[in-house]
C-alpha cells in the first residue's frame, strides 16, 4: 500500500493534513484563550491574542451560574436516545430501499427527501400542535421521537447507499445456510456496513446534540433544558459574557470528542477486518 | 470485528433504553433537583391540606385547589433567573396554595417560544417579552385594570401608563415592567484632550466631530451610529425626533416619510459620509460601540443608561441628544419600557378561576413592591417604572436616580400601534439602506411608510 | 429458490413496507403533519398571533413577491448553497483520499475534523463572528502582529465580503461531515481494484478518475443532494454572524423567513416563503435527478 504513490503524493498528504489541522484548530484556540480572559480583557480594544492573565477560575465558577450538569445530562439523554431510535428505524428502511423492489419505491425515496426540504424553524407551530396532541411537550422522550423523525431521511438514504455497495452473494449464502432475511441483515450486512453505520450514528448524534429551536420551544422546565438552550443565559440584555459562553462550549465539546475518539478506533478496526474479507 | 460491532450496537441499544427510562424519570429527578426549595414549599402546601383532610375527601373546594400561575420572563442577565426564582418562592411561601411556574428565556428567542405556544392556545398567564399589539386583534389579553389593584395602577408613572394605550381601541393591555432611558455619552478623556464640550445642536455635533477627527488624525471615531437589525428603529428617535419628526403624528398615523424624518436621515448619512462615525453602522451594535467608547476609541455615543455601570473605569459626560436648532426643535430623550401582559382564556387551554386572577393580582403587588422590584432593577442596570420603586432607588442608588427625572420627560416608541413590529423593522431596514448607499433617505423612508401602511 | 420467489411474490410486494414501517410512522406523524399545516397556513389569512383566520387566499404569496428584496434573497440562497457545496465537495474528496492513506498525521487530522462537528453550529458561528470582528477580532490582531497588514480589515462591513466570510464558515462546517461520508464510501472500495491497476502501471490521476471517482459516485450523489438541502435550510450561521445586514443583502431564505415570522410577526408570509423555498429546492432535485438518470442510461 505504502509504495503505491510517489514521494510527491506523500508530501501532499502531510501538507494538506497540516493546513486542515491549523484551520480547524484556530477557532478553538480563540475559544480557549477567550474563556480564560476576564471581562476587562475580553472587552479591550485592540484585542489581545494571548491572555495576559490566566483566569482559569472561570471553569470553576461557571457551575455556580447555570445548572450545567443537568443541561449536560439532558443533552446526552436526548442525543443518545434520538441516535439509537433513528438508526434502529433507518437500518431496515435503508435495507429495504437498497435490496427490495416494491411498488412506489421511487416515489417513496422522493417523498422521504421532500419531507427534509422544510426546515424545523418553519414548522414550529405545527410541530408544537402535534406534540401537544400527543402530550409530549416538555418531555425529553417527545424530543427524542421528533429529532429521530427529522433525521430519518438522511440516515435511511445514507444507509441504503452503504448497503447497496455490499455484494448480494454474501447475504444469499447466509440465507442458504438457513438464516432468515432479518438474521442475514443482522449477521452479515450490518457488520460489513460498519463504516457507513458509524458515519450515520455520528451524524445523527451531532444533529441531536446541536438541536436548538425544537428544544427551546418544547421544553419549559429549567431542569429539562439542553446545553444549547442553557448557554444562552450568557447572552444578556446589556452584554454578552463571552468568557462563560466559551468556557461552557469547551467543557461540553470535550466529552463528545472523547466519545468520537472511542468510536473512531472501531472504524479503523473495521477497516482492516473489512479488508481481509473484501 | 463482529464482536466489536455487536458490542457497539448493544451499547447503543442499552443507552437508548436508559435514555427512554431516563426521559420518563426525568420529571421525578428534576423534582429532586429542586428538592432544597421544593420540599419546603411542598411541606407548607401539604400542611394545610392535611388539616382540612375531611373537605378534601369529599370534594376539594375551589379555594383549596392548587393554583398554578405560568410566568414566562425575559432574561436580562445570567442572574435574572436566580432573582426571579427567589421572588416567586417568597410569594409561594406566603401563599401556600399558589405555585408559580417560572420560565426564564433569553431575549433572542423568547418571542419565538411564546408566540409558538400562543398560536396553539398554550399561552402563559404572565409574559414580559413581547408587546400587546400582537395579541389584541385575537382578543387574547386581559385588560390589566381588571386584574391589578388600583394602588399598583396608580403607582406606575403616568407617562408610561399612557404610552401603553392601544391606538385602535383606546384601551390599555400591558403594564410597564422595566424602563431604561437613552442619552448621549461622551468620553471625558477625549473631549477634554481635544478641548470640546458635549454638543447640544446638530451644528455643534458637526463642529465637534470635525475637531476630533482632525486632532486624532482619524484614529478615534467621533460619533457612533447603531443601525443594526435589533436597534435600527432608534435612528428615527435619535436623528428625527430632534428635528420635529417621528414615528407617528398626534393622531397615531405613521409619518415615516415626513420631510423632518428625511432631513434627519440626511443628517445621519452626512455624519457617516464625512467619516465621523464607526465604519459598520449596519452591523455594529451599541454593545460593540460601548466597548469602543470605553477603550478611548470613540468619543460620543447615544446609548442606554446601563452603559456607565458596565464600564465603571471610564469617565463620561452625560448629555441630551443633540437637536436641530434651525427648525425650532428641541431635544427629546428616548425612554424604553418592556411590558408585562396577561393572557386571557382565549389564549389558554384552561379557564381562569376568580381565585387565580386574585392570585395573579397579589403576585403583581408582591413583585412590584419596592423591596422586591428595585433591587431587581439595580441588579439588571435598569430603572423602575413605579413611583414607589423610584423612591427606593433614590435611597439605594442616588447616582442612578438622577435618570428618573429624565425618564419622566422621555418620549416612547409608537407601541400604541398594533403593527409596531412592522414599523420597527421597516425603520431599521430604511436606516440600513440609507447608510449602505443603496437608497436615498427619501426613497428608503417612502418604502418604509408604504410597508407600514399595508 | 425461484419457486419460492414466485410463491412469495405477493408478500414480497409489501414486505418492503413492513421493513420501512418505523420510518414511515415517524415521518408521517412528526414531519408530514407540520409540513401540511405550514402549506395550509401559506394559503390562509393569519393573525399576528399566528392564528389562522380564513383559508383560501393568495395574499401571502402576493405580499412576499412584492417585497423588493425578495429576488435578492432567493439569489443569495442559491449562491450560498451552490458555492458551499461545490467548494466543500472538492475539499472533501481530497481530504477523504488523504485520510484513506496510512501516514503519521492521519489520526490527528481525523480527530481534528471531528471538532467542528462536535461543536454546535451556534457556537461555531459565535466564535467566527468574534474572531472576524473589525475592532477586537483575533484575525485582525494576528494579521497586524505578523505585519501582513497595517490597518484592521473590515471583514463584515460590506455585503460582499461579509457574504464571502459566511460562505467560508459554511464550508468550515460542511467539509468535516462530507469528508466522513465520502471516507466511509472510499473504505468500502476493495483494494483489489487498485492493486490490479498498479500492476498495469496506472498513475495516481488515472486511478483517481478511472477507479476512485466512478466507484465513489453513489456516495457523492447522496452527499450532494443532502448537503444542498442542509445548506439551503441552514439558518444559524447567517442569523448569528450578520443577521442579514445590511438591509437583507446577506439574508438567505431561511433567515429572511425567520425575520418575517418572528421580527415582523407575519406568519402567513413566512409560510409562503417556506413554500417558495421548497419549490426552488424541488426544481433543483428534479433537474439533478434527471441529469443522473440520463447519465445512467447513456
Amino acid at each position: 500500500m505504502s509504495d503505491r504513490y510517489s514521494k510527491v503524493f506523500r508530501i501532499a498528504l502531510y501538507v494538506i493534513s497540516a493546513i486542515t489541522c491549523l484551520v480547524i484548530l484556530y477557532p478553538y484556540l480563540v475559544m480557549f484563550f477567550s474563556s480564560v480572559k476576564g471581562m476587562n480583557e475580553i472587552y479591550r480594544i485592540p484585542g489581545t491574542l494571548w491572555p495576559e492573565k490566566w483566569n482559569l477560575s472561570n471553569y470553576r465558577t461557571i457551575w455556580e451560574h447555570i445548572p450545567l450538569t443537568y443541561y449536560f445530562r439532558n443533552s446526552a439523554i436526548v442525543a443518545c436516545g434520538a441516535t439509537a431510535l433513528s438508526i434502529t428505524c433507518a437500518i431496515p428502511t435503508g435495507y429495504a430501499l437498497a435490496r427490495m423492489s416494491f411498488p412506489g419505491k421511487k416515489g417513496f425515496m422522493q417523498f422521504i427527501i421532500i419531507t427534509q426540504m422544510f426546515a424545523p424553524v418553519v414548522l414550529l407551530v405545527g410541530i408544537y400542535r402535534i406534540m401537544l396532541t400527543l402530550h409530549l411537550t416538555n418531555n425529553l422522550f417527545g424530543l427524542i421521537l421528533l429529532i429521530a423523525a427529522f433525521n430519518q431521511a438522511f440516515s435511511s438514504w445514507l444507509l441504503s447507499g452503504t448497503f447497496a455497495t455490499i455484494s448480494k452473494e454474501l447475504e444469499e449464502a447466509a440465507t442458504i445456510d438457513g438464516c432468515s432475511r432479518l438474521q442475514a441483515v443482522i449477521r452479515v450486512i450490518i457488520p460489513l456496513a460498519a463504516p457507513g453505520i458509524v458515519t450515520a450514528v455520528i451524524h445523527a448524534f451531532i444533529g441531536a446534540w446541536n438541536e436548538y429551536t425544537l428544544t427551546l420551544v418544547l421544553i419549559s422546565d429549567t431542569y429539562k433544558k439542553s446545553l444549547n438552550v442553557g448557554i444562552r443565559a450568557f447572552f444578556g440584555y446589556t452584554n454578552i459574557e463571552w468568557w462563560y459562553v466559551f468556557t461552557a462550549s469547551l467543557l461540553t465539546t470535550i466529552p463528545i470528542l472523547f466519545l468520537f475518539q472511542a468510536i473512531d478506533k472501531y472504524i479503523v478496526g473495521g477497516l482492516t477486518a473489512g479488508g481481509v474479507k473484501g | 470485528m463482529k464482536k466489536v460491532l455487536a458490542l457497539l450496537l448493544t451499547l447503543i441499544m442499552a443507552v437508548s433504553l436508559a435514555a427512554c427510562g431516563g426521559a420518563a424519570q426525568s420529571t421525578a429527578e428534576s423534582g429532586q433537583a429542586e428538592e432544597a426549595e421544593e420540599t419546603e414549599t411542598k411541606e407548607e402546601a401539604e400542611a394545610p391540606a392535611e388539616e382540612e383532610a375531611e373537605d378534601a375527601a369529599e370534594e376539594p373546594a375551589a379555594s383549596d385547589e392548587q393554583i398554578v400561575i405560568n410566568f414566562v420572563a425575559a432574561q436580562y442577565s445570567d442572574a435574572t433567573e436566580a432573582y426571579m426564582k427567589k421572588v416567586c418562592e417568597a410569594f409561594e411561601a406566603d401563599h401556600p396554595n399558589v405555585k408559580i411556574n417560572l420560565e426564564v428565556i433569553g431575549w433572542d428567542s423568547i418571542s419565538t417560544t411564546v408566540n409558538t405556544r400562543v398560536a396553539n392556545h398554550q399561552a402563559p398567564d404572565l409574559y414580559n417579552g413581547g408587546s400587546a399589539g400582537e395579541f389584541i386583534e385575537d382578543d387574547f389579553l386581559y385588560r390589566p385594570e381588571d386584574i391589578i389593584s388600583p394602588e399598583l395602577k396608580n403607582d406606575f408613572y403616568e407617562t408610561f401608563w399612557k404610552n401603553n394605550i392601544d391606538a385602535a381601541t383606546g384601551e390599555v393591555y400591558q403594564i410597564p415592567y422595566v424602563a431604561s432611558v437613552r442619552a448621549l455619552y461622551c468620553n471625558k478623556k477625549i473631549m477634554d484632550e481635544v478641548g470640546v464640550q458635549p454638543p447640544k445642536t446638530w451644528d455643534e455635533v458637526r463642529d465637534v466631530c470635525k475637531k476630533i477627527k482632525e486632532y486624532y488624525n482619524g484614529e478615534v471615531y467621533p460619533w457612533g451610529i447603531d443601525a443594526s437589525s435589533t436597534e435600527g428603529q432608534t435612528t428615527i428617535a435619535y436623528y428625527c425626533w430632534s428635528n420635529g419628526g417621528g414615528y407617528v403624528d398626534e393622531d397615531f398615523n405613521y409619518i415615516l416619510n415626513c420631510p423632518a424624518n428625511v432631513e434627519g436621515f440626511e443628517y445621519m448619512k452626512e455624519l457617516y459620509d464625512n467619516g465621523w462615525t464607526n465604519e459598520n453602522p449596519t452591523s455594529e451594535t451599541r454593545d460593540d460601540m460601548q466597548k469602543l467608547v470605553a477603550a478611548d476609541k470613540m468619543a460620543m455615543l447615544v446609548t442606554a443608561c446601563f452603559f456607565p455601570a458596565l464600564y465603571p473605569d471610564t469617565e463620561l459626560y452625560i448629555s441630551d441628544i443633540p437637536y436641530n436648532d434651525k427648525t425650532q426643535s428641541s431635544s427629546s430623550t428616548l425612554a424604553v419600557q418592556d411590558a408585562l401582559i396577561f393572557f386571557n382564556e382565549n389564549a389558554k387551554a384552561t379557564e381562569d378561576s376568580p381565585e387565580k386572577l386574585q392570585a395573579i393580582s397579589e403576585f403583581c403587588d408582591f413583585f412590584y413592591a419596592p423591596d422586591n422590584y428595585t433591587p431587581f432593577m439595580i441588579q439588571e442596570g435598569l430603572l423602575p417604572a413605579t413611583n414607589s420603586g423610584a423612591e427606593k432607588l433614590a435611597k439605594d442608588d442616588p447616582e442612578k436616580a438622577a435618570y428618573m427625572s429624565v425618564l419622566e420627560g422621555g418620549k416612547f416608541y409608537a407601541r400604541s400601534k398594533q403593527n409596531w413590529k412592522d414599523c420597527s423593522t421597516a425603520c431599521a431596514d430604511a436606516a440600513q439602506n440609507v447608510l449602505s448607499g443603496l437608497q436615498t433617505p427619501q426613497e428608503a423612508l417612502d418604502e418604509a411608510q408604504a410597508s407600514v401602511e399595508e | 429458490m425461484k419457486q419460492n420467489g414466485k410463491k412469495k411474490s405477493k408478500f414480497a410486494r409489501f414486505e418492503a413496507y413492513l421493513w420501512m414501517l418505523p420510518t414511515l410512522f415517524l415521518i408521517s406523524v412528526f414531519v408530514l403533519f407540520p409540513v401540511l399545516e405550514s402549506v395550509y397556513m401559506s394559503f390562509s389569512k393569519v393573525s399576528k398571533a399566528g392564528i389562522i383566520k380564513k383559508f383560501g387566499t393568495l395574499d401571502n404569496y402576493r405580499y412576499v413577491l412584492r417585497q423588493p428584496v425578495f429576488p435578492r434573497v432567493i439569489l443569495n440562497t442559491i449562491i450560498w448553497t451552490a458555492v458551499i457545496v461545490a467548494i466543500s465537495i472538492v475539499l472533501s474528496i481530497t481530504l477523504a483520499i488523504v485520510l484513506n492513506e496510512r501516514f503519521k498525521l492521519r489520526r490527528i487530522t481525523r480527530t481534528m475534523l471531528l471538532f467542528p462537528w462536535a461543536t454546535s453550529g451556534f457556537i461555531t458561528a459565535c466564535v467566527w463572528k468574534y474572531a472576524l470582528d473589525y475592532q477586537y477580532g483575533s484575525i485582525n490582531a494576528l494579521l497586524i502582529r505578523t505585519g501582513i497588514v497595517r490597518k484592521n480589515i473590515n471583514f463584515l462591513g460590506h455585503a460582499g465580503s461579509a457574504f464571502a466570510w459566511l460562505i467560508f464558515v459554511g464550508v468550515f462546517v460542511t467539509v468535516p461531515f462530507m469528508t466522513f461520508t465520502l471516507l466511509s464510501g472510499l473504505q468500502s472500495i476493495s483494494s483489489d481494484y487498485y492493486e490490479a491497476a498498479t500492476i498495469d502501471g496506472a498513475t495516481f490521476w488515472s486511478k483517481l478518475f478511472k477507479i476512485t471517482l466512478p466507484l465513489l459516485k453513489p456516495a457523492i450523489n447522496v452527499t450532494i443532494v443532502l448537503n444542498v438541502i442542509y445548506c439551503f435550510n441552514s439558518f444559524v450561521f447567517v442569523h448569528t454572524i450578520t443577521g442579514g445586514a445590511p438591509a437583507h443583502r446577506t439574508d438567505t431564505i431561511m433567515t429572511y423567513l425567520y425575520w418575517m415570522a418572528f421580527s415582523k410577526g407575519n406568519y402567513g408570509a413566512a409560510s409562503a416563503i417556506s413554500v417558495i423555498g421548497f419549490i426552488v429546492l424541488l426544481i433543483f432535485s428534479i433537474i439533478y435527478m434527471n441529469i443522473q438518470m440520463k447519465e445512467e442510461t447513456a
